[in-house]
């Protein structure tokens, strides 16, 4: 019991932690406003369907609940599997030098599943659920139903932790890793191919009843409905079987997960099976030299090569043409506006490298100081390789469309151009500050080292493409006003005026850039640096 | 009588605070030229922190630095080109092999290609790491990394090599070849060596001069032979020397209970 409470005690220690880098560093104001908007924007979410959950139950009873419960359990699963960079589950690979049993650790973990951030979507729907049944057909409905809302609960949380001891089991090998993520990629676009996209709210509804109907041969699913349909029906030996059962499979599964958890945990340091031997030395950066500059050739030779070795990018720009065929060519945005989704995806690509340029370096970022070059090349030789990222992709983008579609006309090409050309250094001053302010390490293995950190980024993504989407709507919304024949014309001329303005705002904010990367490198040390200890 | 042009590291002054707290106050550091200087203090006594505001990777609180006879704040990317390093942690570019991290160390100070080629050629040979020169540093140990991270320091021949703990984490064979490359280079008379070590036996081995630092403050520093000479000629060790200067161990709980029958 004492150890059960200290390993309460740790984990919300490590929850408060959240609002913290590494070393105790603060992350700062926005990221940490963009966790408690995000955990609103959740609980909004949980709360606007829990009266859906609650109707289900109480019109339709068992079969209702039966929908419900498991449109909650696979949504669940799905999400937290999602989100798993926000979670800050304990880990037991650390865990396992105390005297702490490596069951109790898995166990808590997956009793602590409702403490989770995705939580807050999916726990108000199943007290909905309580509710409806307690309230429709009585006090032991109530109380089964909230019997079998538990073993949902604990369901998803054990499958959880199956789920991802399995990632870091198999998914160690970044490429691996970066094939699953195209799989999962492509899974998300499925319904797209169905056509399910362009269906009607009402087909939506009918489909994710459907789907929650057809979860009743999963006996996650399955033998909580037993339960509350014994409670509902007030018979007590499906009531008693129903509970066995599910008490039976939760033990087989929570076992069977916690043997193999423990088998991954005491497994060599994922850190150890980085790709192993690659060629001494590429041409490629050879003859850069010649063409740029000493130190920033130098510098962007090992950028280069980097990137070359990051499967993420891979996956990327393999994912670029998908997207493209799935999106514009194949539907729904058709012949027009097309070139609006490349380029935004163009930028997605971009602002992953460009929000967070020290991330892959980790501790290597210490190389940066101890060596004779000034943070203005780096700082401009970080710049220079993600310009040619977003060359890169755009060159790809305009060729699948070419491709698949049609060329790009004029108009179009010069549009994009010029959007991509407004929102390049708009990514680069941005990426520029929160590079350095809100540095997160980005490691070669999926593990448990980035968990709790991930919410950090993805807001400030979200503000920065905000910020771009404003920049690049007010000439276009310009144009729209404008008359027909000058609308070419007045959007084109606001996107490049802006754009002129745009690039030089950036180059009169380089020697702040690099003054801040001096001034910083302590804080930055420390998160980055302090990663390659982690692991 | 010596001038500034004698020492290779003048510090005045030299003051970091971490908060409320001193991690190195007011700390005057004179490090002649061609010395191999040892550092030496308990844990937590400021020796890391000195190491990283020499190097820049820290900045200081107050006081000033000169580093080879150029000023620390003024001129730091000219005292780079001059000086090596080996941090505690020997942090290098992880998806970078052995020898594009030796390159790149090589290049980035300006060398030709070809010289560095040569001399990542020799030093990877040196350090025994040839057979791993194409193999990310991500699958490098500690010790490897170590090795290589002198070997970037060593690639441009500098005249000053800071070492932070160089021998922390590495073998006994390869304690043994760093020390003989330290001592060929100190012979040469060509360059200055501060090491930072709390192995006192290595520090009185391979040192000329010592710098003791406890609780962030210099508390002795001189010649080593100077240092251990006690009265009527009678010589001490440097433990002996340093446990005066520090104080010998403060008077501690007794730990009765370890080793005894109960064990929870």
């Amino acid at each position: 019991m004492t150890q059960l409470l200290l390993l309460l005690q740790l984990r919300l220690r490590l929850i408060a932690r959240v609002v913290q880098g590494g070393a105790g560093r603060q992350v700062g104001r926005w990221p940490l406003l963009f966790l408690f908007v995000l955990a609103g924007v959740l609980l909004m979410t949980g709360l606007s369907v829990a009266p859906a959950a609650f109707m289900a139950v109480s019109e339709h009873g068992a079969g209702g609940l039966l929908a419900a419960i498991g449109l909650i359990h696979l949504g669940w699963l799905v999400m937290a599997m999602l989100m798993t960079s926000l979670s800050e589950a304990l880990d037991l690979r650390r865990m396992l030098r105390y005297p702490v049993s490596p069951r109790l650790v898995y166990l808590f973990n997956i009793a602590a599943t409702p403490i989770d951030l995705p939580a807050l979507v999916f726990v108000p729907s199943l007290m909905a659920c309580v509710l409806a049944a307690g309230l429709r057909m009585g006090p032991l409905a109530g109380a089964g139903t909230a019997l079998a809302v538990s073993f949902i609960a604990l369901y998803t949380g054990a499958l959880l932790q199956l789920a991802n001891t399995a990632f870091e089991r198999f998914l160690r090998h970044e490429w691996v890793r970066a094939i699953a993520g195209l799989l999962l990629a492509l899974f998300f676009v499925a319904p797209q191919m169905m056509g399910r996209v362009r269906a009607h709210a009402a087909d939506l509804v009918e489909l994710g009843v459907g789907i929650g109907a057809s979860l009743r041969w999963v006996p996650t699913v399955s033998l909580p409905a037993l339960i509350a349909q014994g409670a509902m029906t007030g018979d007590p030996l499906q009531l008693a079987a129903g509970t066995a059962g599910a008490a039976i499979l939760l033990y087989l599964i929570a076992a069977l997960g916690a043997a193999f958890a423990v088998q991954v945990a005491r497994a060599p340091e994922p850190v150890a099976r980085v790709r192993a031997r690659v060629g001494a030395a590429p041409a490629r950066s050879r003859t850069l030299d010649t063409r740029v500059p000493g130190q920033i050739a130098t510098l962007l030779g090992r950028e280069l090569r980097y990137l070359a070795r990051n499967p993420a990018l891979i996956v990327n720009l393999g994912l670029l043409p998908v997207y493209l065929y799935f999106f514009v060519v194949a539907r729904p945005l058709g012949r027009t506006g097309g070139e609006y989704f490349a380029v935004f995806w163009v930028i997605q690509i971009v602002s992953t490298y460009a929000l967070n340029q020290f991330g892959f370096d980790r501790g290597g970022v210490r190389q940066f100081f101890m060596l004779p070059v000034s943070t203005r090349r780096v700082v401009v030789a970080k710049n220079l390789l993600i310009s040619l990222v977003t060359v890169v992709t755009a060159g790809l983008a305009a060729l699948t469309l070419a491709l698949l579609r049609q060329p790009l006309s004029s108009a179009q090409s010069i549009r994009a151009g010029l959007i991509l050309l407004l929102c390049l250094p708009l990514n680069l001053i941005s990426g520029n500050i929160s590079s350095v302010r809100v540095a997160l390490p980005m490691r070669a293995s999926f593990g448990p080292a980035r968990r709790g950190r991930g919410w950090a980024n993805v807001g400030r993504s979200l503000g920065v493409m905000l910020g771009q989407v404003v920049a690049v709507a007010v000439p276009l919304v310009l144009a729209i006003i404008a008359p027909p024949e000058r609308r070419f014309m007045v959007g084109a001329i606001g996107l490049g005026l802006e754009t002129v303005a745009a690039w030089a705002w950036w180059w009169s904010t380089l020697d702040r850039a690099a003054r801040r990367l001096s001034d910083e490198r302590e804080s930055l040390l420390t998160a980055l640096a302090s990663a390659n200890e982690e692991g | 009588m010596t001038g500034p042009d004698d020492f290779a590291i003048v510090t005045h002054e030299l003051t970091r605070r971490f908060g409320d707290q001193f991690a190195v106050n007011g700390v005057a550091l004179h490090v002649p030229r061609g010395a191999f200087y040892g550092f030496v203090g308990p844990n937590g006594a400021g020796k890391s922190t000195t190491i990283n505001i020499l190097t820049g990777m820290l900045a200081q609180s107050a006081g000033t630095a000169r580093i080879l006879g150029l000023d620390l704040d003024a001129e730091s990317l000219a005292i780079k080109r001059r000086i090596g390093v080996v941090p505690d942690g020997p942090h290098l570019f992880d998806r970078l092999t052995g020898a594009e991290q030796l390159r790149f160390a090589a290049r980035i100070r300006g060398l030709d290609r070809r010289t560095a080629d040569q001399r990542t050629d020799a030093l990877l040979g040196s350090m025994d790491l040839l057979g791993e020169a194409g193999k990310l540093i991500g699958s490098y140990s500690h010790g490897m990394r170590k090795k290589l991270s002198l070997a970037c320091a060593l690639i441009h021949n500098p005249e000053l090599l800071f070492l932070d703990e160089p021998f922390e984490g590495i073998d006994v064979v390869a304690t043994r070849h760093i020390r003989d490359i330290l001592a060929r280079l100190i012979a040469s008379g060509h360059t200055t060596v501060f090491l930072t070590s709390h192995i006192l036996e290595v520090v009185e081995k391979l040192c000329t001069h010592i710098g003791i630092i406890a609780g962030g403050r210099l508390a002795l520093e001189g010649a080593l032979d100077a240092l251990r000479a006690g009265d009527g000629g009678h010589v001490r060790t440097l433990e002996d020397r340093f446990l005066e200067v520090v104080g010998a161990p403060a008077e501690k709980p007794a730990l009765d209970w370890l080793g005894a029958g109960e064990r929870t």
